[in-house]
């Protein structure tokens, strides 16, 4: 599988889960429970915010079958900066 | 939360992330100023909210943009690099800034946005619908390095993507066609925007309860302007978002001035 259908198909899976489990959350909190929508809201939220670091390695696992050592190498620099980064920040702020 | 604000909030998504596909921009530039006007969020809260409408944009457009080959992954993967930092710092520095002061620097880019949008509607007035893209040789990385830092730097202060810094760089500089940097803008803000969303999240600055009817019409709105992008005439979708700008820039003054933001 070439590098950009990896990327492709890894962002519709956390597009698409994230969605359904938006549409749930609402849902859920408007007929059975608003606690409990706030639940699988949230979820939904952080699968959200996961899936950008999902396709990093998406695109990592391209580059490697690749064989592109030069990209891999920028796919795991870039992973390690957001993680001092975010770190790094979180514990500034 | 009553349904009817729920309802509204969701409109409100799929509005940003409609215009936001039509036009190329993150629709980040419209949620903020939505919560932080008309629902009375504070102002970090709603760019907490914007971050992750970012990201929703984001990953809808580019699940379908690189599968067509419209994104350049290796060049914006190499621009990731200095977004992230430049997301990082200003997520930082937005948490020591007053609501004041945030607000007066979004009003600051509304109007360039829209001044820079009157300057594409007035060349898109007589545009055909783009088919192919020509073939292209990158050149000038530091300049586009630099911008990105700039652009990911705004994206964590202000909740926006930053295409708007990002893309005529990759177009005039380093001789990206047009919609291959759009696309790519697009592919990267994911990455950005979660970077410093993290940091918002870790303030307790994502508010879970507006976030999550706002994304959900996100995802509605993105998909559907995605669709429909290749069958309209960008100039009019333009136009409307242009006066939503500035309209939302001047109440933006207004209530700077009435102190209802400080």
């Amino acid at each position: 599988m070439k590098k950009e259908n990896i990327i492709g198909k890894t962002l519709l899976a956390g597009g698409y889960t994230s969605f359904g489990l938006l549409v749930a959350a609402i849902v859920i909190a408007l007929t059975v429970d608003e606690g409990v929508g706030l639940t699988v809201g949230k979820v939904a939220l952080l699968i959200l915010m996961a899936t950008p670091i999902l396709r990093i390695l998406a695109a990592l696992l391209g580059y490697v079958a690749e064989r592109n050592r030069r990209m891999a190498m920028i796919a795991v620099l870039l992973l390690v900066i957001i993680g001092v980064a975010t770190s790094l920040g979180m514990s500034l702020s | 939360m009553d349904a009817l604000q729920i309802l509204l909030l969701i409109v409100t998504g799929a509005v940003a992330g409609g215009i936001g596909a039509l036009v190329g921009i993150g629709g980040g530039i419209i949620v903020t100023p939505v919560l932080a006007l008309y629902f009375g969020l504070p102002i970090h809260q709603a760019i907490g909210v914007s971050l992750l409408a970012v990201i929703a944009t984001s990953t809808a457009s580019a699940a379908v943009n690189v599968e067509r080959r419209l994104v350049n992954v290796d060049l914006g993967m190499t621009l990731e690099l200095a977004t992230t930092v430049g997301a990082a710092g200003a997520a930082v520095v937005a948490g020591f800034l007053s609501r004041r002061t945030l607000a007066m620097l979004f009003m600051g880019f509304l109007v360039y946005t829209a001044g820079s949008m009157v300057k594409r509607a007035w060349g898109a007035r007589a545009e055909a619908l783009e088919a192919g893209t020509p073939e292209y040789t990158l050149r000038n990385y530091p300049a586009g390095l630099t911008a990105s830092l700039f652009a990911g730097a705004l994206s964590g202060l202000l909740g926006v993507g930053g295409g708007v810094v990002k893309v005529p760089v990759m177009h005039l500089w380093m001789g990206v066609p047009l919609r291959v940097a759009a696309a790519t803008s697009n592919f990267t803000i994911g990455v950005t925007a979660a970077t410093s969303a993290y940091i918002y999240y870790g303030r307790g600055d994502v508010n879970a309860t507006v976030a999550v009817p706002v994304v959900a019409g996100i995802f509605c709105g993105a998909l559907g302007g995605t669709r429909l992008a290749p069958h309209v005439r960008s100039v009019y979708v333009l136009l409307l978002f242009i006066a939503a700008a500035v309209w939302m820039a001047a109440q933006m003054f207004l209530k700077i001035r009435a102190g209802a933001l400080s």
